[in-house]
């Protein structure tokens, strides 16, 4: 409204002014209020009269005609009429449409786009809004190239895929994930995944050692920057969004009625010699479902959850700001719903799955002086996460793992209520066969009525000051910047309310009786509260940093000094560092030079120091450099190649390091424990006594991981930069990567006895190479006037290989893990299946076990006619995927528009093993009605089913037939919104209406489903030799509704 | 102006920053080896360490428990459970248990993982603890009394660990005193079995010299009560007496398995048989035995109450070696049944129960002993009873009475009712106090036996039977069974065979040896020692244990009273079977242990 009253206020003023020559001098700056230098100014309607501002943006012309308006413009600006009411005007110009793609992120800075000569990939906030998922890295995948997750979890506030950047280039756990940066402040993979999309301007990943050696000892992994969106000049701009989502799981196993199953269960049974223990009239109930007390048929998945569980989000943001003060305030709210039924109303509780979490920011920039500038950002999120108490057998307490295992909800397990009402259970799940009484666990509908929940709080703050001064009085182009942060969270305190026993019933519908499954229960018990106090989490940073950024005829100059340090001071369960601080120091520098454009050359480098190490190692210098040449700039490819409007070679050869190496110690350090309570002498009584033990040796020479890292690119514009393709080649070679040579942290690795008797220091040791190519192409294109579409496609890859690992020496080479890409699995090979006796007698097999036909049958690789732990082979591919693509496609008419994001992960394997495939342990399914029979042969599709663990195990003998490709292609966001015509807005008084529908992970396609109907995702464990052992919470599809609105 | 106002500050800043030159310096005050060895009451600290068990799963604090440690049932299975004595609750192929009585592990798949590498690794990790020890003890502030005092519990505890490497592997690298830095490159031979055993036996023979007798007050060179549970004298002697017994004992008397190499012969046994190994064993146990320091724990407030009663009490007289505990229900969680809060890991097998004789002492299989298969758990050795509950025994319920424990199926079968699963149709209740269960009641105080007197005696009669004087082994059995509760018979001579051949009292020795110390972590190792495991397992009909299937007749009488019930006892097979081959007779060396150290060679076999 004001801004409308302002606008007819400056058009009235336009149209009283006289037409007389006269002169203008004024200011052009761009929305952040600094000068642009260089922008033209020309008089609209006279040819010729223009000029160009000054170092400080400030320009003056004669006005000769009569148009009274100024054309402003400069390279990444939209072009401005800018109509002249008096002597004086100041010129604000916007960033063009595109400017993402004309300025990126670097290190510590901005740089334009075609002078850069660093590996980096940039996704515009805007971009990753089209994805509902509550996890912000959850909206990356595929989007940019060299960037690689794997989402395993569905369980709201815990579903934020891990991820990588160009895979993984350390067999070190712990030390392969990315540096994350938002704004200055380092996060953790939770915290980043708390992150409210609505807040993000653009998310950076830094690739290349020309990228990262800022990063220093810190920037081997890669870097993601989140910069966040800031104000910008004009009136305040209100903007709201509220979205609604429906969630289900993405692929959850279906498991088999109590008739199939009984049957699959009389076939094992029948295998090992038993009798059934389903009768033929058991069979018959539960077929007929003639006795639902006594022969109950359950279907756990309609039982237990949803159909649809829901997702709200909600945002609102002002922005806007003068030339003195900007400012972006934004608030969001999201409430993510779990997808367990609520059972929880009895007791007026609400013990469901969610994650509720508040978001807030904001972002001042304030003009002190003419060249003062003043940023404050205050920043963080509240959330809570809850998750029910169920009592599950082993410890797990997830509603999954029960859902998964026969043990605990076979499809006959009991009736979920008798007819009087109370809770049903039975007699057989008083003994589940094998399980024990362990499993011998309540009614599941009392266990998530009655037995409470766990909430978790999350409480991060963030608060970024930063003064910038320009020194433009020392020398023109200089600067000064001085950074300090404060980063607290709150980490992982919670609230449980929990219940215990309750009553539940055993009828017998002969005798209409009922017999109490405990005898000693007679009510539910109340919820009892208890609490847990987390810790905070405390960092500190502060920069200070000169810059240095001038152009002079054809040449420009820029660098960076700059000093950084920071503190780190959080809770660790080892007591030797307990809030003692992790510290970090750097002093940073960058020089760069370009020529017209043309030729580019940078050299970054970092001198790092960390307290990790002991102070002869304790400092290292990480230098990188790199070169590009934009061909497209000469004159002969100019006048040539007409159809490419721009070429950039560019390379890059460095060296980065990285000093997170799993949780903070003094690696140098030998440490002797000490622990009260561990012996236990006296007479007549125990007298608690302590015990010193020696700790792992220390290793004074122990330093940082180092890798050299080379990147070859080229960029290229074609049409008029309509088809834009970046095509990027990288080998990086990690070397002294920290590997314990007693095997105690990683038994593959190690080559040192135990008979030495203690823990072995990490050592640098270890090298990986890997490498791969990064493509990315995207062509934009319109159809007449209203049609505008883009495609967009990224591929990457990024091969491993471990090239040393300090292993012992084998026996056979097929067994060393080194040659192989980081956690390939050692396996065996599978072949087949035993067909009978004979085929028995002849093969090999295992010594001491009886093998059956219909069991699984392996290569007996070193030949000496016993199946044993020489004959596992590491093969296959690894838990990481080392391909990824993504495939975009959006179309835009009028105010309609319609986007698909296609997303594959390729050439990883997922194993199951115990209750996510191992009948008798896991609950039946489809696959096991092709268990192995004499009539199926080899058409089975699965060995014999069986009681007796043996040679088909998925544990004891993983093989290759449970280690299963997991390569996928999924649809994995679709959106279609619809911005209503401006005509209707101006009556509203509003700037924008757009309502929008979009989904996640609408469709997958993988092969993966055929055995074990699991997200290809949800692939457990990262090191080695571990697989997904239990159903947990499904990834989510989830379909979303919004509608937004600005004023 | 302001500019300049504004530089300074900035450049403030960043002095203020660069200034603190400690910011990267150490900032912990962590303990280490200087603080430690310099200080009496830390280094005593440390010497606890060798000793400590602490916490279940604490592999820093696996300690002279390790071998009997419940860690490894819980999780993974007990060797316990890889005999006859027992059948294991879970039954994935991947459990250490469940792949011994397989058959299934070999060098390469087995190993890698707790217990296995427990096996291996433990033994070492405290053997240098006692090196690093010894080489630091010379310069800590202690009198020369505490410090030979000391050093006697370093040699004996070493020489205990050495010992539980012996019984699996036979003769293994012997590390000497040495303690190994970061930059010592070790590549060591195995000790020849014969060098080892001598070692170890010197060992013990100076740690008897060093340490206390039990007993004697701290004022007269002995230990204080605030010391109980240290190694005295007499564990040092008592271990000896071990050594010798299974260095003489057939797997290494000579027994090296036929596919033994020259070279492997001397590492896994004295390369021939030599019946002055028995006589050595005979002496060692009977110096433990004249030397008055120990005697069984007598009870007779019910028939045999002192077999039972021994293992709640800390403190008795047959202690030689424990590992002291606070006050625990460690037993009563692992073994008793489902509807007494414990979880049963361990399940007592039919063969167990067949191995007990009756309260005359005569073994079921004698026609004169009244055993009566329909009714098969009446007048049976008192210790039966006081190491398996079988259907109808009664037992302490978590209601706080003696109630009956119900193993049947039929009509009214109970939640601990044998199921064709994995139940044995009986529980285990060695060691456990039969006042509480696991769910309701105090936790006794209770020490975990590594070594008491009753396995000197048996020692003592195995050894000098074989050695060929079996009259002399009569006393200590019928002292053994005196204490029992089995009764005297006429002959005094608690149900033996009077005259017994040296073959039928080798026999009789090895059930007596089972039944007495049965669930102490011996069982394993004794069939492997007499190596009767090939005979035991693949012998007689099938190779599975035996579990009894005790069914209801009819719905008559009453579950609560016991009275007027009806069973039939159906013993069965269960589904698990058991494979035994020669190699096992040793386990192997983990296959990369081999790969790390050349100079080792496995074990035959392998």
């Amino acid at each position: 409204m004001k801004s409308f009253l302002f606008f007819s206020f400056a058009l009235l003023t336009l149209v009283c002014t006289k037409a007389v020559a006269q002169q203008v001098s004024g200011t052009v700056s761009d929305s952040t209020g600094n000068a642009i230098v260089g922008a033209t100014v020309a008089e609209k309607d006279v040819k010729g009269n223009g000029t160009s501002t000054n170092a400080s943006g400030r320009f003056t012309l004669n006005l000769k005609g009569s148009s009274h308006t100024l054309i402003v413009s400069n390279v990444g600006y939209d072009a401005q009429d800018v109509p002249v009411s008096g002597n004086a005007v100041s010129v604000v110009l916007k960033n063009a449409a595109n400017s993402l793609a004309d300025i990126v992120v670097v290190g510590y800075g901005r740089q334009r786009k075609v002078t850069t000569t660093g590996a980096i990939s940039t996704v515009s906030g805007a971009d990753l809004r089209e994805n509902p998922s509550a996890s912000i890295q959850n909206t990356m995948a595929g989007k940019l190239p060299g960037f690689f997750s794997q989402q395993t979890s569905g369980q709201p506030g815990a579903d934020g895929a891990t991820f990588y950047i160009r895979g993984v280039s350390s067999y070190n756990v712990g030390s392969t994930t990315p540096l994350i940066i938002v704004d200055d402040i380092e996060f953790s993979y939770d915290q980043f995944a708390r992150l409210d999309p609505n807040e993000i301007e653009s998310i950076t990943i830094l690739k290349d050692a020309s990228a990262t050696a800022v990063y220093g000892v810190r920037g081997a992994n890669g870097v993601v920057i989140v910069t966040t969106r800031r104000g910008k000049i004009g009136a305040p701009q209100i903007s709201f969004r509220a979205e609604t989502s429906l969630q289900q799981p993405d692929i959850f196993p279906q498991f088999l009625n109590a008739y199939d199953a009984a049957v699959l269960y009389n076939q094992g049974r029948k295998n090992d010699g038993l009798a059934p223990l389903f009768s033929d009239a058991d069979l018959a109930a539960f077929r007929d479902h003639t006795d639902p007390y006594g022969h109950p048929d359950i279907d756990w998945k309609n039982v237990l959850f949803k159909k649809f569980s829901r997702q709200y989000r909600g945002n609102f943001d002002i922005t806007g700001g003068t030339e003195k003060v900007r400012y972006f305030i934004s608030a969001g709210y999201l409430y993510q719903d779990g997808m367990v039924k609520d059972f929880g109303s009895p007791l007026g509780i609400n013990n469901n799955y969610y994650n509720e979490r508040y978001n807030y920011r904001s972002n001042l920039d304030i003009k002190v002086t003419r060249t003062t500038d003043l940023r404050f950002d205050l920043s963080g999120n509240v959330s809570t996460i809850n998750t029910p108490q169920v009592g599950s057998p082993n410890g797990w307490n997830d509603v999954f793992a029960d859902y998964g295992s026969i043990w605990t909800l076979a499809p006959w397990a009991y009736p979920l209520y008798n007819p009087d009402g109370s809770l049903g259970y039975s007699q057989w799940a008083k003994s589940p066969g094998t399980g024990g009484t362990v499993y011998d666990v309540n009614n599941i509908i009392g266990r998530l009525s009655y037995l409470g929940y766990t909430r978790r709080f999350e409480n991060n703050m963030n608060l970024l000051s930063t003064l910038n001064q320009k020194l433009d009085f020392i020398t023109r182009g200089l600067s000064i910047k001085g950074t300090l942060s404060y980063a607290s969270n709150y980490n992982n305190p919670n609230v449980s309310m929990s219940g215990g026993e309750f009553p539940s019933y055993i009828y017998d519908p002969a005798s209409n009786t009922y017999t109490p499954r405990s005898t000693n229960t007679y009510r539910i018990r109340r919820l009892i509260r208890g609490s847990s106090n987390g810790s905070t989490i405390r960092l500190v940073t502060s920069q200070a940093a000169l810059n240095y950024d001038r152009s002079f005829t054809g040449h420009h100059v820029y660098g960076l000094a700059m000093f950084l340090q920071q503190s780190d001071t959080r809770g660790s369960s080892n007591s030797v560092y307990n809030f003692i601080p992790s510290n970090f120091r750097s002093y940073i520098g960058r020089v760069g030079y370009d020529y017209r454009q043309k030729y580019i050359v940078e050299f970054n480098g970092a001198y790092n120091g960390s307290d990790r190490f002991s102070a002869a190692n304790r400092y290292g210098f990480f230098p990188a450099g790199s070169a590009g040449w934009n061909v497209s700039e000469e004159g002969f490819f100019k006048r040539n190649i007409k159809f490419i409007n721009r070429m950039k070679l560019r390379g890059s050869y460095g060296l980065v390091g990285n000093d997170k190496l799993g949780s903070f110690a003094y690696y140098y350090q030998q440490t002797y424990g000490s622990a009260g309570g561990q012996v236990f002498f006296g007479n007549p009584s125990a007298n608690s006594g302590t015990a010193v033990y020696e700790g792992t040796l220390g290793n004074l020479n122990v330093s940082w991981e180092k890798e050299k890292k080379l990147d070859l690119g080229v960029e290229l514009g074609f049409f008029n930069s309509k088809l834009n393709a970046t095509v990027e080649y990288f080998n990086n070679n990690r070397y002294d990567i920290l590997t314990d040579r007693s095997g105690k942290t990683d038994s593959r690795f190690g080559s040192v006895s135990a008979v030495f008797g203690q823990g072995l220091p990490p050592v640098n040791l270890g090298k990986v190479n890997n490498k791969g190519i990064e493509v990315e192409i995207n062509y934009a294109g319109t159809i007449g006037k209203d049609w505008s579409y883009s495609v967009k496609g990224t591929y990457s890859y990024a091969k491993n290989k471990i090239v040393f690992a300090d292993e012992p020496s084998y026996k056979y080479d097929y067994q060393s893990y080194t040659g192989h890409a980081i956690n390939t699995q050692r396996v065996y090979t599978w072949i087949g299946f035993y067909k009978d006796s004979n085929d028995i007698a002849k093969s090999a097999k295992p010594a001491g076990l009886t093998v059956r036909p219909g069991d699984l049958k392996y290569a007996d690789l070193n030949g000496d006619g016993i199946i044993d732990g020489y004959d596992a082979k590491v093969q296959g591919n690894p838990n990481v995927p080392n391909t990824t693509a993504g495939l975009n496609l959006s179309v835009r008419y009028k105010g309609f528009n319609i986007g698909l994001f296609f997303q594959g992960s390729f050439n990883f394997n997922v194993r199951g093993l115990a209750e996510a495939i191992q009948p008798f342990g896991g609950n039946f399914r489809a696959i096991h009605q092709q268990a192995w029979t004499p009539d199926l042969g080899d058409n089975a599709k699965f060995p014999l089913l069986t009681f007796i663990p043996g040679i088909s195990d998925s544990r004891a003998y993983p093989s290759t037939f449970y280690l299963l490709p997991g390569d996928f292609v999924r649809l994995k966001t679709a959106e279609i919104g619809y911005t209503l015509p401006q005509k209707w807005m101006k009556p509203l008084h509003m700037k924008e209406i757009r309502v929008y529908s979009n989904g996640y992970n609408l469709i997958t396609w993988t092969k993966l489903n055929q055995l074990y109907q699991l997200d290809p995702e949800i692939n457990q464990g990262s090191t080695g030799s571990s697989g997904t052992d239990r159903t947990n919470y499904p990834p989510q599809r989830i379909f979303n509704f919004g509608l937004s609105a600005t004023f | 102006m302001k500019n300049l106002v504004i530089v300074i500050a900035a450049c403030f800043v960043l002095a203020s920053c660069t200034k603190n030159s400690g910011f990267l310096e150490n900032k912990t005050t962590a303990l280490d080896e200087a603080a430690v060895f310099s200080d009496s009451l830390r280094t005593i600290q440390f010497l606890n360490g060798i000793y400590a068990e602490g916490t279940f799963g604490n592999t820093d604090f696996a300690g002279i428990g390790f071998s009997f440690n419940k860690r490894r049932w819980e999780t993974h299975g007990n060797q316990e459970q890889s005999v006859d004595d027992g059948e294991y609750s879970l039954s994935s192929a991947t459990r250490p248990s469940v792949m011994f009585y397989q058959g299934t592990f070999s060098a390469a798949n087995y190993g890698s993982s707790p217990p296995a590498t427990d096996i291996w690794n433990t033994p070492y990790k405290n053997i240098r603890r006692c090196n690093l020890l010894l080489s630091h003890l010379e310069s800590v502030p202690l009198s020369a009394a505490m410090k030979a005092r000391i050093k006697g519990e370093v040699k004996c505890l070493r020489a205990w660990y050495y010992l539980q490497l012996l019984i699996v592997y036979g003769g293994v690298p012997n590390v000497g005193d040495n303690v190994y830095g970061i930059d010592d490159f070790i590549n060591l031979p195995r000790q020849k079995f014969a060098d080892l055993v001598s070692y170890l036996s010197n060992e013990l023979d100076e740690a008897a010299k060093m340490l206390p007798v039990p007993g004697v007050p701290l004022t007269s060179g002995g230990y204080d009560d605030f010391d109980y549970g240290r190694v005295t004298k007499g564990t040092a002697m008592g271990l000896k007496s071990k050594l010798l017994l299974y260095a003489a004992s057939p797997l290494f008397n000579g027994g090296a398995i036929p596919s033994a190499s020259a070279e492997q012969i001397p590492l896994v046994s004295y390369p021939s048989y030599d019946v002055k190994h028995w006589q050595d064993a005979a002496d060692a146990a009977l110096a433990v035995i004249n030397s008055g320091y120990y005697s069984l724990y007598v009870n007779n407030s019910q028939p045999g109450a002192g077999f039972y009663l021994g293992f709640i009490n800390r403190v008795n007289p047959e202690n030689i070696f424990v590992v002291t505990r606070p006050n625990n229900k460690d037993f009563e969680g692992y073994y008793l049944p489902g509807t007494r809060g414990g979880a049963n890991y361990t399940r007592a097998t039919q063969n167990l129960a067949d191995a007990f004789p009756m309260k005359n002492g005569k073994a079921i299989t004698d026609p004169t002993s009244g055993y009566n298969p329909a009714n098969p758990y009446i007048s049976r050795d008192p210790r039966f009873n006081y190491t398996i509950i079988f259907n109808g025994a009664k037992y302490q319920s978590n209601a706080n009475t003696q109630d009956f424990v119900w193993t049947f199926t039929g009509t009214g079968q109970t939640g601990d009712a044998f199921s064709s699963g994995g139940n044995t149709g009986y529980f285990v209740r060695k060691m456990c106090d039969s006042t509480v269960t696991n769910s309701v009641g105090a936790s006794p105080a209770r020490n975990w036996p590594l070594m008491r007197y009753a396995e000197i005696l048996l020692n003592y009669a195995e050894a000098i039977n074989e050695v060929g004087q079996a009259s002399l082994a009569y006393p200590k059995l019928q002292e053994l069974r005196a204490r029992a509760g089995i009764d005297a018979g006429s002959n005094g001579l608690y149900g033996m065979k009077p005259g017994m051949t040296q073959a039928e009292m080798r026999a009789f020795i090895q059930n007596e040896r089972r039944i007495e110390l049965a669930y102490e972590d011996q069982r394993w190792n004794d069939i492997r020692r007499w190596k009767i495991a090939m005979s035991l397992y693949n012998g007689g009909p099938t190779g599975f244990n035996q579990v009894m299937h005790p069914i209801r007749v009819g719905s008559g009488g009453s579950l609560t009273t016991g009275v007027g019930l009806s069973f039939t006892y159906q013993i069965e097979n269960t589904i698990r079977q058991h494979t035994f081959r020669p190699e096992m007779y040793l386990l192997p060396i983990q296959d990369a242990e081999i790969r790390k150290m050349p100079a080792m060679l496995q074990n035959p076999g392998w």
